[in-house]
């Protein structure tokens, strides 16, 4: 059981280790010998790859990591809650309860902050694209949370400029695998931005991409869980 | 939400679980993907990184790299499936691995697949690639306090062979796919290397 005190801990303790840690940073393009590969403090304005080498150098302001983000509800890598899954069994209600989620500061030169949630598995049209279930858009830097409940379509709820949308509706639907079947993976993804998204309300995964690119300050965040099999 | 409310969902929803689900995509089945060398949302073991393979990480990958890719396995393929392709990214999309051409009849792929495209380890007709390797290169994030580093795996369930070259990147393989999904992907996550033993 999470009690409040360690919920609070939990971001200092990740904003702590933030300073001791920092980026893989790689280009994709192969060296053309042994190299040591040290990270060019230039990276920081550029969207970061990586998953190769893990230089061995100290962090720095030159070395961003992504943000941290996090659920007071849920564990990264743990199943989420039936409670934010509603349309679990079968799709007779769109009255979903989103989950409450925090993050951690996003990187120097961010003007905005793009929450998405995806479902991996699905495949609609023959597409290898992941379905976008959530997105919460042009939110101002300085949000570090939204809180459980964000409801459908009120854009009262949200940071002037921020607007919501998922692929059916104007707000949070939440999982629907099929209950009886395989779980599926639901990953919400923090992009921060380094300006604010000039999209439809109703953007699809796509645009969506295509917008952000170029304009990330850093990696983005991730926050994995599956549902629904094991939730509870 | 008021709690007799929220009771209501929940038995509404297990009601549901013992009847026909029916998911967002309107299939009743869902591929499934494993391995037997690790578990779903766990962390990767070292013998597949070069974080745990190699004497320094401060080398370009490849050098002194041990790293041999796991084994894989899956089930209950979608209907008129003809290929596969099988992909491991990171959480920034470089690309780790992918397996192109599997024969649609292949249901594994065994441990330490040479790098290259001659292998008998490597099914009849397919080719394999990192981001700069003709091969499995395996993650090489850091253990403490590296914190977060995230892989995806996914397979592909597509209706036909792709026309690609040996090198094709992520973004290729992706855009020669469109319209050639025969189903839902089937999806594992991995993080690492923190955690990894």
């Amino acid at each position: 059981m999470t009690t409040v005190m360690q919920w609070l801990a939990i971001p200092v303790i990740v904003l702590g280790s933030l300073g001791a840690a920092m980026a893989q940073d790689t280009g994709s393009k192969p060296p053309a010998g042994p190299t040591i590969l040290v990270p060019k403090p230039s990276s920081v304005a550029e969207p970061v790859s990586g998953g190769g080498p893990a230089p061995d150098v100290a962090a720095g302001p030159g070395h961003p990591r992504q943000p941290t983000i996090i659920s007071s509800a849920f564990p990264d890598y743990g199943w989420l809650p039936l409670k934010y899954a509603p349309n679990a069994a079968k799709m007779v209600t769109f009255d979903a309860t989103s989950p409450p989620l925090a993050w951690t500061a996003p990187p120097a030169g961010t003007v905005s902050v793009a929450l998405i949630m995806i479902d991996m598995e699905t495949s609609s049209g023959a597409k290898p694209q992941d379905r976008l279930l959530w997105a919460v858009i042009n939110l101002p830097p300085s949000t570090r949370l939204l809180a459980e409940n964000t409801i459908r379509g009120r854009t009262a709820m949200l940071p002037a400029g921020a607007f919501q949308l998922s692929f059916l509706t104007n707000g949070y639907v939440g999982p629907l695998p099929g209950a009886n079947i395989q779980a599926h993976h639901y990953l919400f993804e923090l992009y921060t931005l380094d300006e604010m998204l000039d999209v439809p309300r109703d953007v699809t995964l796509d645009q969506l991409k295509a917008a952000i690119k170029g304009h990330q300050t850093g990696q983005r965040g991730v926050l994995a869980v599956r549902c629904c099999t094991d939730s509870k | 939400m008021k709690p007799n409310l929220l009771r209501s969902l929940v038995l509404m929803i297990g009601l549901g679980t013992s009847g026909l689900a029916v998911a967002q995509d309107g299939t009743t089945t869902q591929m499934t993907l494993s391995s037997p060398a690790f578990r779903d949302m766990e962390p990767l073991p070292l013998k597949y990184t070069q974080t745990g393979t190699r004497p320094s990480i401060v080398v370009s990958p490849g050098t002194n790299n041990a790293a041999v890719n796991p084994p894989i396995e899956w089930s209950n393929v979608p209907p008129g499936t003809n290929a596969f392709v099988l992909m491991l990214y990171d959480h920034v999309d470089t690309l780790m691995w992918a397996v192109v051409n599997i024969p649609g009849d292949v249901r594994s792929l065994p441990e330490a697949i040479p790098n290259g495209n001659q292998s008998s380890k490597l099914p009849a007709g397919a080719f394999h690639r990192s981001f700069r390797s003709n091969g499995w290169i395996g993650p090489a994030a850091r253990q403490n306090p590296e914190g977060r580093w995230t892989y995806y795996w996914k397979l592909f369930p597509l209706d036909k062979k792709l026309n690609l070259p040996e090198d094709a990147s992520r973004e290729d393989i992706l855009t020669a796919m469109e319209g050639h999904l025969t189903g839902n992907k089937a999806v594992m996550i991995t993080p690492c290397c923190d955690g990894s033993k």
